[in-house]
């Protein structure tokens, strides 16, 4: 049997159309954590996407979960959010049940893992991070798989802009390849905590660079400082094409 | 997501690959899925916060397909004294979820008779980003994308988003479906910024969103020239709602299209 | 209609101010005693529970009775008597004052945990009877009464800590455990928002939880009511009433944890028959550096025989 190619070839199909229903999304964005010795930071774009089109310019993503806590989840924006409003009853709930105990940061971050694991075969399909100080007060950033793998870490970048961002971080906040200068490339760059200027610096380098070449970042940077006087909002713009 | 309003709410082929027809084909070899697409839809919601208010708009057109099926289907949605629930997208999803706004209304007046108006936009937003997250999950979404439009606890303009995913987002202006593409560039022109809303008269955002529904008509096969508008202000202590009915799509020049080729019956 | 009517009768008779029958509730019973001295066994039984619940109760008066007698009101585990009295819970703090003797004192250093173990026969072997537990490395309790329903008890304390554990990567609060397991005893009934109804009737036991955590060293007492006390010393069983009032002589907040050991076994010795040693006696504490430890026999017997050279001492002073 031949056929005549027509423009409706596809109506006529015999194989009928059938589309499961895909209940993710992608809405771009990236954000980023960088600790410090008395300080950490967590830095988020506000541009939210479908696509190509830029939904929001202004969808702030990262929050003040509370106890010194930031909290943001970067990916599919409807599970980032849910992920982050479980947390906040959770946090309330772990009040209730604990004299209103503080929650330290390592408590928060193994309780995300299971909130994490807990949707293991339904994922919240979400690069997690959260920052804040450690007991001893030294600045701590933790990070997350989609499934609850976690780590602490002294910086890491999420989101769709993170391939671009965590090799300038491992370069510039860990010294990764740095070395002495006049050791002939056998003597690394020794470690050292970097100032809260320093890594702001850092942050919007990193931020205008990934705007530059990732269509889904831009629009505005804002940044949440945390330290034992409380947590501080900055807000940068980026570029908006 | 697919924008494309035959395919809309569907994976992009872009982001995930064309569609394996062998998939539906398929009898014992993978599990049987609940299959699920609009049937009869609403095109594109409009809306557009000004200095004191917000102007939100949509079509009266209900398609089955490429269909013209229903063309007094009411999309704007009144839910208590001051706030506009406009919905595109399925239809049938879209009389539910005004059932449950009704009931939502309902339960308002009825048990916080405290002679506040405190279901307020937000309040309604944050319920209905509940039920789409929650039908997402259940994998039996509603096939809808929703604007809701009016006012803060305190009387700032409020406009946000939700949709079949749960995904929630505000901004100064908002359109669905194909409005996103063709309407959303012609509203941020008036005001770039988010911030600059106030320096947007109520004058101003109505000329906007109706030139905007203009070029929608010119464009969106799927759209009809009879809309509803629906313009909220806040003015001496007082919530304003002008609710316009079977208002037309004015000053149409079909001169452009004398120059169109390519399509229908006269190619080159 | 019927319990109404029964209502109404009772009201009759009381006004008739006839003797009540045997079934009637215990105020109007008691009302009788004020007004006419009892004539029969069983109004005194009556008049020493309501004197029990005001806490200057006559162990002189028949109690053993009190087990024979039955209101409506003390079947059903969740039904109030009119007085606002749940009898089964009331009963099953009875149960308790029949266990061994168990105390724990509070330190600045730690907790001692001690208790009596009734070695009822020379063939039991005394390591068998368990009356300390670890619930976690930094929490343990001693308990008394019906030591058998402890077992869920001690069950649900441990899935508690351990979970806690594993979802916050952190040790459990001392008040936050005591707080779950008195959940649990609530459970003889339904829960207010649709928990099943798990046992038949309430917890037959106390415990006495020591532990350390970000707060210091505490001790709770948990009861079969669900309530729960921090104590700097308490006493609970058979001896409890005097081991009590020794406590309340002796304890001051600068006790050390060496103090404690050699009060709490001084106690354990003046409520107890037998002569104590470490078959009949055991000790625990709670402290910092330890977590949670249970004296070997050879501690205990050591122990043992310090306080005995002291209390010579003492006497030897005394004279």
């Amino acid at each position: 049997m031949t056929t005549i190619a027509s423009e409706y070839g596809n109506e006529n199909n015999s194989v009928p159309i059938e589309h499961r229903f895909n209940p993710y999304s992608d809405n771009g964005g990236t954000v980023l954590g960088i600790a410090g010795e008395d300080f950490a930071i967590l830095a988020g774009d506000t541009r939210i996407v479908s696509g190509y089109n830029i939904d929001s310019r202004y969808e702030p993503k990262v929050f003040d979960v509370g106890d010194n806590i930031v909290m943001t989840a970067n990916g599919f924006a409807a599970d980032g959010a849910a992920l982050i409003d479980r947390f906040k009853s959770a946090f309330k709930w772990y009040k209730f049940d604990n004299n209103n105990k503080k929650l330290t940061i390592q408590s928060a971050a193994r309780y995300i893992q299971h909130l994490l694991y807990g949707k293991r075969f339904f994922p919240f399909y979400v690069s997690t991070l959260i920052a804040g100080l450690d007991e001893e007060g030294k600045g701590a950033v933790y990070s997350y798989d989609p499934v609850g793998s976690y780590e602490r870490e002294q910086c890491r970048a999420g989101g769709a802009a993170a391939s671009l961002i965590m090799p300038f971080l491992d370069n510039q906040v860990n010294f990764k390849n740095q070395f002495e200068p006049g050791s002939d490339g056998r003597v690394k760059k020794p470690l050292r905590y970097l100032s809260l200027e320093e890594v702001l610096a850092l942050v919007r380098d990193a931020f205008t660079s990934a705007t530059e070449r990732h269509i889904q970042v831009g629009d505005g940077l804002e940044v949440l400082i945390v330290t034992k006087d409380g947590i501080k909002k900055v807000y940068y713009p980026l570029k908006r094409d | 997501m697919n924008h494309d309003p035959f395919y809309w709410g569907r994976p992009s082929d872009e982001t995930y690959g064309h569609y394996n027809h062998a998939i539906a084909n398929a009898k014992s070899q993978i599990p049987t899925s609940h299959t699920q697409q609009p049937i009869i839809t609403g095109t594109s919601v409009l809306a557009l916060k000004f200095k004191n208010g917000v102007a939100i708009a949509a079509d009266n057109m209900g398609s089955y397909g490429s269909l013209l099926r229903f063309n007094n289907i009411e999309r704007l949605i009144r839910v208590g004294t001051e706030t506009i629930v406009g919905i595109s997208g399925d239809i049938s999803d879209l009389q539910y979820i005004e059932r449950l706004l009704h009931q939502l209304q309902t339960e308002e007046e009825v048990y916080d008779s405290d002679g506040g108006h405190n279901l307020r936009a937000p309040h309604v937003h944050e319920y209905l980003s509940r039920v789409m997250y929650n039908r997402r999950l259940k994998m039996d979404p509603l096939w809808n994308a929703i604007i809701v439009a009016g006012f803060s606890d305190d009387r700032t303009p409020f406009l946000r988003y939700v949709d079949l995913l749960g995904v929630t987002y505000g901004s100064l202006a908002l359109a669905t479906g194909f409005g996103a593409h063709l309407a959303v560039p012609l509203l941020r022109k008036l005001v770039p910024y988010d911030a600059d809303y106030e320096k947007v008269s109520e004058e101003q955002a109505r000329v906007a969103i109706a030139d905007s529904l203009r070029v929608l008509y010119y464009r969106d096969a799927r759209s009809s020239d009879k809309y509803t508008f629906a313009v909220l202000t806040f003015e001496n202590d007082k919530i304003n709602v002008d609710y316009k009915q079977d208002l037309k799509v004015e000053n149409q020049s079909w001169r452009f299209a004398e120059n169109l080729i390519g399509y229908g019956s006269k190619q080159q | 209609m019927r319990e109404t009517d029964k209502h109404k009768n009772k009201i009759k008779i009381r006004k008739e101010s006839k003797p009540p029958p045997a079934f009637s509730s215990t105020i109007s019973s008691v009302q009788q005693f004020h007004t006419n001295p009892p004539r029969t066994i069983l109004h005194t039984f009556r008049a020493a529970t309501y004197y029990h619940y005001l806490h200057i109760y006559k162990p002189h008066i028949h109690t053993s009775i009190m087990f024979l007698t039955r209101s409506e009101y003390d079947r059903g585990v969740s039904t109030f008597s009119p007085e606002g009295r749940l009898f089964q819970v009331e009963y099953s703090l009875e149960a308790i004052k029949l266990g061994s003797t168990a105390i724990g004192i509070l330190t600045s250093e730690g907790v001692i945990l001690g208790v009596e173990k009734r070695v009822t026969s020379p063939l039991l072997e005394s390591s068998s009877i368990e009356k300390i537990v670890e619930i976690d490395s930094h929490i343990g309790c001693t308990m008394s009464g019906l030591t058998a329903d402890a077992r869920s008890m001690i069950d649900h304390a441990r899935v508690s800590c351990l979970t806690h554990n594993l979802y916050y990567d952190e040790s459990m609060q001392v008040e936050s455990l005591t707080q779950s397991v008195c959940d649990l005893a609530l459970r003889f009934g339904e829960g207010a928002s649709g928990e099943k109804r798990l046992m038949s009737r309430p917890f037959g036991v106390a415990l006495l939880i020591a532990g350390i955590d970000e707060k210091g060293p505490q001790l709770y007492h948990a009861e079969p009511s669900g309530t729960f006390y921090k104590y700097d010393a308490k006493a609970i069983g058979l001896g409890s009433e005097g081991a009590q009032t020794e406590l309340q002589n002796e304890y001051h907040k600068s006790l050390t944890l060496k103090e404690a050991e050699l009060l709490a076994l001084k106690i354990l010795k003046q409520v107890m028959e037998e002569k104590l040693d470490c078959k009949n006696a055991q000790l625990a504490s709670v402290t910092k550096e330890g977590g949670f430890k249970v004296y070997e026999d050879e501690r205990t017997d050591a122990l043992i025989k310090e306080l005995n050279e002291t209390t010579v001492d003492e006497t030897a002073e005394a004279l």
